[in-house]
């Protein structure tokens, strides 16, 4: 679903049956013949909010460490004595998890795991994400309040009251990414331009080299 | 008391030595009921008169200490062939905790005799070697219970292991029943305790680890008034669970920021006097220039946009602050930019006129690059001169008009001193517009970028306000007006007319027209050319010697001079109707702050091109804030330009060629051409020289 409606780019509407309309080539063969055709995708908004409520969940939503505990069963629960991160651990990135089921557990190298706690330390954390530099920590009121702010999904806010049991996120923004780091775009480029060819069809491939020198947006049509 | 321990313990010992065998029967690992006949005897007899005293029931090897919940489990020992009735006597409330020291020991031989079914793990023993006043609590009703009804008791409590107890007869005749009291008691006791022990399915723990390892730490720590923290200390001690126990290293200087800024704060609601000369400033200022934040807040909630009530009174008490130390004439809340690390809170002032301080100026560097330039042509003309001429440096405006027509301060939060924004150069903003940074929050932080900015970050940030007030300061159509006396018609003051003043004759405008049409909003700040003014400044209008030197440079060279179109932009007060639109979307998006109240509501703009950017208005009142990154929005991701091209060095001419290093195979190639072609021509030279001789010859 994600990728049938990234295709959509811009605002969002404010109606959820607003239809966008995307046109895609794509291949269709009758008998011998293959030839592209033009076929327009209708996407509604609601699919489309769906979809990138979902992927700012799973990108940018993010809980303190401790606030939830894994049992050994596997099932995790609400951590009822949390009791709030302590003032030497709230500006550290590496307090605060994912929300998510946890990708990059398994590549830790023992030294690190060993210094997990089991019950705790079971999704990711914020320290190692991509881009780097992708969340800002600030202080309000003094010590009073500390606010995460992403730049992954610039709207995402975070908000936590250490040593008390507060904290939470809200997303108030215009749904655009935000944009990647140096480091990463070639990734992504890399990465989508994979999604194309292996999706098997033909489309228009936008070609974009990024990385300092000689950027050029080109267009390469494949047959 | 010890001795009296010790006695008992050895009788326990000989008891249990006999009990052993007939413990075996019947039941199982709440064996402790079982009943013995002979050796309880002899047993009971002798403990009946020290019932007063703690029954030291236990194995020396046992730990001693007082067991809390031993208690429950205390008959458990003793009743491997001891039913004891009286057992339960000294299990009534009132019971010292010095009875619990024998308990936990008595514990031991059960255990050691079946370890296996017996539901107590060793961590018990373990975690409980002392026995607090409340255990005493928890004896009392477990032993009024057994005194009150064994029998029945036997029969409704089961615990798990005597499931597989064939012997359970709660129809088990009266004689013995002073035998198998205790053991009811004791069985009881081991239900209770086997409860206890259950693990949570949610957490893993269970209460009688929980308790014990509480009333350890109430006995470390003795508290007073324990009683009446035992909550906060059942907390605390589920708490440690989580906790890592490595870092025994504590910050002392936890809170010290919070009282930093509450310090700072706490003046600004300081009244009064802050310095001496105040008393007369206030008496100058007839017209109060501090804006009424509050009530714009206000406002702005209805909206949903703002900071929250306490931040902007914080706000409003430190604008009242720059307010009384700067002349002012008039202030307005601008907005709130956010920062990676800090973030801005930007005030927009006019000050009075004749009190604005002066800036340095900035040495016009086009001026200086020109002279050198034909300095350079007079004293060395060997060197191959460069045709660059970097383009004339575009003065920025002064202040008080076009994109300097106010000045910001900023700070980082309220109660932290005001720092005035500089000046922007059209330069600057030009560049602004080709790049996107954060901002740290630090004024003085470089803003590394490509194309290079001119500047820092106070500079790149004074950009985007002058941007972003150029694009989404509105308000709605009448308010302002143009002055009477300005701008003769006739004259087209390059870029426009660039001053307004309110309408005393505003008589507003409906609500409901204020969010139908857009045509009833205007810009009041003027358009920022490609340029990055608001004035058009011609480049090539330069002063009278440089025109000429110029001219002349340009006529050596066969130049002609360059027509630079005026660049224009759409005029103060234009409606908002006007704007561009982004890929299909309306640059505005206005609506009701009610729909169910409409007589009440206010109309609300919000800015698509410049997310962040509001402003409301109530057909009277009218105001703008901005809160944000400061970025303009984009469809597509930032995209650094394109580095140019390299310049060429010099151009080919004919003196001078440019070729490629001729490689070695070229270059022995070429060698033995060489060669060989000598070897030609010589031979060619004898042969003609022999021509000639044989010439001369003739």
């Amino acid at each position: 679903m994600v990728t049938q409606t990234d295709v959509v780019k811009g605002r969002f509407m404010g109606d959820p049956s607003h239809e966008y309309e995307h046109t895609e080539l794509q291949k269709v063969t009758e008998g011998e013949k293959s030839f592209d055709e033009e076929v327009v995708v209708q996407i509604k908004e609601e699919t489309r909010l769906v979809s990138i409520i979902d992927q700012i969940d799973r990108a940018v939503a993010i809980v303190p460490r401790g606030a939830l505990f894994k049992t050994p069963f596997g099932s995790t629960h609400v951590n009822r004595t949390f009791e709030g991160l302590s003032m030497s651990e709230v500006k550290k990135l590496s307090s605060y998890f994912h929300f998510r089921e946890a990708v990059d557990l398994k590549n830790k190298t023992l030294l690190e795991k060993a210094n997990l706690d089991p019950s705790l330390d079971f999704l990711d954390s914020l320290e190692y994400d991509i881009p780097k530099g992708s969340w800002s920590i600030q202080m309000e009121r003094g010590n009073a309040l500390v606010v995460l702010r992403s730049l992954l999904w610039p709207g995402l806010t975070f908000y936590h009251a250490p040593r008390t049991k507060n904290y939470g996120y809200i997303y108030v923004g215009t749904a655009l990414r935000g944009p990647p780091g140096q480091e990463t775009q070639s990734k992504a480029l890399a990465s989508g331009e994979l999604e194309c060819a292996t999706a098997g069809d033909t489309r228009t491939r936008l070609l974009a080299t990024a990385g300092g020198d000689n950027l050029q947006p080109s267009f390469e049509e494949d047959k | 008391m010890e001795s009296s321990i010790s006695f008992h313990q050895e009788k326990e010992r000989q008891e249990l030595g006999g009990a052993e065998p007939p413990g075996e029967e019947g039941a199982l690992a709440a064996s402790p009921h079982e009943p013995e006949p002979p050796s309880p005897a002899p047993w009971e007899a002798e403990r009946s008169p020290a019932d007063p005293e703690p029954r030291p029931l236990g194995d020396v090897p046992g730990p001693r200490g007082p067991a809390p919940a031993a208690p429950p489990r205390g008959p458990s020992a003793p009743t491997p062939g001891s039913p004891d009735p009286d057992l339960a006597a000294p299990w009534r409330p009132g019971r010292t905790s010095s009875a619990g020291p024998g308990l936990d020991p008595r514990r031991r031989p059960s255990e050691e005799r079946e370890p296996a079914p017996h539901h107590a793990s060793p961590s018990e023993e373990a975690s409980f070697p002392w026995a607090p006043q409340s255990g005493a609590g928890l004896r009392g009703p477990w032993g009024a219970s057994h005194d009150d009804s064994p029998r029945e008791e036997r029969g409704v409590i089961i615990s798990p292991e005597e499931d597989s107890d064939g012997h359970w007869d709660p129809a088990l005749p009266e004689p013995r029943a002073s035998e198998e009291a205790p053991s009811m008691l004791d069985i009881a006791i081991q239900n209770a305790k086997s409860f206890l022990q259950n693990t949570s399915s949610k957490t893993g723990l269970n209460l009688y680890d929980h308790l014990a390892n509480m009333l350890t730490k109430i006995l470390d720590e003795r508290p007073e008034n324990a009683v009446d923290i035992i909550e906060k200390i059942s907390q605390d001690v589920k708490l440690a669970h989580f906790s890592k126990k490595f870092d025994t290293l504590q910050n002392e200087n936890e809170l010290l920021p919070a009282y930093e800024i509450a310090e700072r704060q706490r003046a600004l609601f300081l009244q009064g006097h802050l310095e001496g000369a105040d008393q007369e400033l206030e008496d100058e200022m007839v017209e109060n220039s501090l804006p009424n934040v509050m009530e714009s807040a206000y406002y702005f909630e209805q909206a949903g946009v703002g900071l929250g009530t306490d931040e902007t009174y914080r706000i409003f008490l430190a604008l009242k602050q720059l307010t009384d130390t700067h002349p002012i004439q008039r202030c307005r809340l601008w907005g709130k930019i956010l920062g990676l690390e800090m973030n801005y809170i930007i005030a927009e002032v006019e000050f009075r006129e004749g009190e604005e301080e002066e800036e340095v100026e900035e040495e016009d560097v086009a001026n200086e690059k020109d002279n050198g330039e034909s300095e350079a042509e007079d004293e060395e003309d060997e060197l191959p001169k460069s045709l660059y001429k970097a383009p004339q440096a575009i003065p920025k405006e002064e202040s008080r008009t076009g994109a300097n027509k106010y000045i910001y301060f900023v700070c980082n939060e309220p109660g932290r001193p005001w720092v005035k924004l500089p000046l922007v150069t059209p330069a600057q903003i030009v560049t602004a517009r080709k790049i996107k940074k954060y901002f740290t929050g630090r004024l003085d932080a470089p803003v590394i970028s490509y194309p290079p900015f001119p500047g820092n970050e106070s500079n790149y940030l004074r950009a985007q306000i002058a941007r972003i007030s150029a694009g989404t300061h509105i308000s709605p159509l009448g308010f302002y007006q143009f002055g009477e006396e300005e701008g003769e018609e006739e004259e087209e003051v390059e870029g426009g007319r660039d001053s307004f003043e309110e309408n005393p004759e505003f008589e507003g405008i409906q609500v409901v027209d204020l969010v139908e049409s857009l045509s009833n909003w205007v810009h009041h700040v003027q358009y920022i050319l490609p340029q990055g003014r608001c004035n058009w400044f011609n480049p090539t209008q330069k002063n009278e010697e440089e025109e000429e030197e110029i001219e002349e440079e340009k006529e050596e060279k066969g130049e002609e001079p360059d027509y630079i179109e005026q660049e224009v932009g759409p005029p103060l007060l234009t409606p908002i109707s006007e704007d561009l639109e982004i890929q299909n979307i309306p640059p505005w998006t206005a609506r009701l702050s009610s729909h169910f109240i409409p007589q009440y509501a206010i109309a609300v703009l919000r800015s698509n091109l410049w997310p962040g950017a509001y402003a409301f208005s109530n057909g009277k009142k009218f105001e703008n804030f901005y809160i944000g990154w400061g970025h303009k929005y984009s469809v597509d991701n930032y995209t650094p330009p394109v580095l140019p091209p390299v310049y060429q060095e010099y151009p080919s001419r004919s003196e001078v060629i440019e070729v490629d290093d001729p490689s070695v195979e070229e270059e022995q190639a070429l060698m033995a051409a060489k060669e060989a072609s000598e070897f030609v021509a010589e031979e060619i030279e004898e042969s003609e020289e022999d021509e000639y001789e044989e010439e001369d010859e003739d």
